[in-house]
């Protein structure tokens, strides 16, 4: 029997990529629109290059996270369907059951 | 089902070219904010579906759970066992349902048969009264609904639309058929059948409509063949002193040698004049007594019918008042109430002979304009003579007053 798939919700399935990737950015939807702008921001006395170099560590970080999130996703889409498959079966055996009884054989 | 995507198809939405260069910070939380709100909004479309292949799996669970209690180990033997037994269960659980059902019936059939039995023994008042307890009890629950209230008030009406049909087939009864002198007048001497049926005859062959017209004219008839029969005495007496005459000098001149033939034979021919005017008086008065008999016989006729009718009348008005004071007073109905007041006497005879209403009729009809009865057609009655020429649409009018009644009712009480 297939088991039944767990899915996370959206929210901890997020963090769950997002926090050993760069946890500036998992932590980014709990904070408020300019909390987050913030962050993002060139901070006081830091330079040109280190800004371009800190950015260019998000790109990275969110091209790395579309990865491991398309990857989970398909996963959980196919394990779905296995278990649809399966319930699908099982419709089918039970209906075959009952259609396959005539009163009049029996 | 919509078809399965791909897993190429699973992705996320299309996000926004990155800046060759640095990108603003606005931005930088709009690209994160869009793959947060994707993994909400994806997860959530894939944990419906399989929320849905969940409930079909514990769906086909219970349905083995109810073919077998010991559903573990059918789960166990497999889904191949199940459908073998199949069969047999259902074979078994049809006869038990069957046992069930003729149990079942044989209860029922008994609860009838007393039912009936115990119907048989009410009275049409006793059923009349039986549906006003039934009403009353919807009306005394707490927070008495308008649906109630139309519930009980329809209850009451179909009780009163029985009973007066059980009071239409008494009156029918007691204007035709029947031979209890109490219900169709005291017995007539004179007449042919009963005191109803003959009155309807007559005004059948009179052409009249009305029972008050009638006996008007029969007293008029009457009056005029008494004070007639006393001249018809005297002319046949007169008549018969005539005859008298007539025959004396017959027999004269019979007794004469000399009387010549054409004087016996004149005297002759006025005696035989004399007697037929004689007869014929005779004839005319026995006549004029025979209709005089007959016009006092259908006095007393009418006057017992409508006696009779007067009465079933009364217990009819009776009856409907007792019923009406039992429902919720409001305005219309109390106008409806005073409408059905019945006027005693000419009316009221009328109308329990079947020909016109009895009833005040400009405040009957005010009644059920009110309750937008305006049609006289609707209320069984026709204009032109205001004879009530369906008694059902006139109850069925009433009905309409009387819910009308009931409707505008905010909170009944009783």
């Amino acid at each position: 029997m297939t088991p039944t798939p767990t899915i996370l919700d959206g929210r901890a399935l997020y963090f769950q990529i997002m926090a050993p990737i760069e946890p500036d950015l998992a932590n980014i939807p709990n904070l408020s629109p300019e909390d987050a702008a913030a962050i993002f921001s060139r901070e006081e006395g830091e330079t040109e290059e280190a800004f371009a170099a800190r950015n260019a560590h998000y790109d990275e970080a969110l091209a790395e996270y579309d990865r491991q999130y398309r990857a989970y996703m398909r996963a959980k889409e196919q394990e779905v369907q296995q278990f649809a498959s399966t319930v699908e079966q099982r419709t089918r055996e039970q209906e075959a059951a009952v259609l396959n009884f005539s009163p009049l054989a029996a | 089902m919509p078809a399965k995507p791909t897993p190429e198809e699973i992705n996320v939405p299309d996000l926004p070219q990155q800046a060759p260069e640095v990108v603003t910070a606005k931005d930088r939380v709009l690209q994160v904010q869009q793959r947060f709100d994707a993994a909400q909004s994806e997860v959530f479309a894939l944990q419906q579906k399989l929320d849905q292949l969940k409930f079909i799996q514990q769906q086909l669970l219970e349905g083995q759970a109810l073919e077998d209690p010991d559903a573990a180990a059918l789960e166990a033997e497999g889904i191949d066992a199940a459908a073998r037994d199949m069969p047999a269960k259902l074979d078994a659980k049809i006869e038990e349902l069957s046992r069930q059902e003729q149990e079942k019936r044989a209860v029922m059939d008994q609860t009838n048969s007393r039912l009936e039995a115990l119907r048989k023994q009410l009275s049409p008042e006793d059923e009349l009264f039986l549906a006003l307890d039934q009403a009353s009890s919807f009306m005394k629950k707490e927070n008495v609904t308008m649906k109630d209230a139309l519930k009980a008030f329809l209850l009451v009406l179909a009780a009163i639309q029985k009973y007066f049909k059980y009071l239409t087939g008494e009156l029918d009864k007691a204007m035709g058929k029947i031979t209890e002198p109490a219900k169709t007048g005291a017995e007539v001497p004179g007449i042919t059948g009963t005191p109803a049926e003959h009155t309807r005859r007559i005004l059948r062959e009179s052409g009249e409509t009305s029972a008050t017209t009638l006996k008007q004219k029969k007293t008029e008839e009457r009056d005029r063949l008494q004070a007639g029969i006393p001249a018809i005495e005297k002319s046949r007496d007169m008549a018969k002193g005539g005859l008298v005459t007539a025959e004396e000098r017959l027999k004269t001149l019979r007794a004469k040698s000399d009387t010549k033939t054409d004087d016996l034979r004149t005297a002759e021919s006025a005696v035989d004049t004399a007697r037929r005017e004689v007869d014929q008086l005779n004839r005319d008065l026995a006549d004029a007594q025979k209709k005089f008999e007959q016009a006092k016989a259908d006095l007393t006729a009418i006057d017992s019918a409508v006696a009779a009718c007067e009465q079933m009348q009364v217990r009819l008005k009776d009856v409907l008042m007792q019923v009406l004071a039992k429902l919720p007073a409001t305005g219309d109905l109390a106008k409806a109430l005073a409408a059905l007041e019945v006027k005693p006497g000419a009316n009221g005879i009328d109308i329990a002979l079947g020909f016109k209403t009895g009833m005040d009729m400009p405040k009957l009809l005010k009644a059920f304009n009110t309750a937008g009865v305006t049609n006289l057609d609707t209320l069984g009655v026709n204009a032109a003579t205001n004879e009530v020429t369906s008694p059902l649409k006139f109850i069925e009018a009433m009905q309409k007053v009387a819910l009308r009644a009931v409707t505008e009712v905010p909170k009944p009480t009783v």
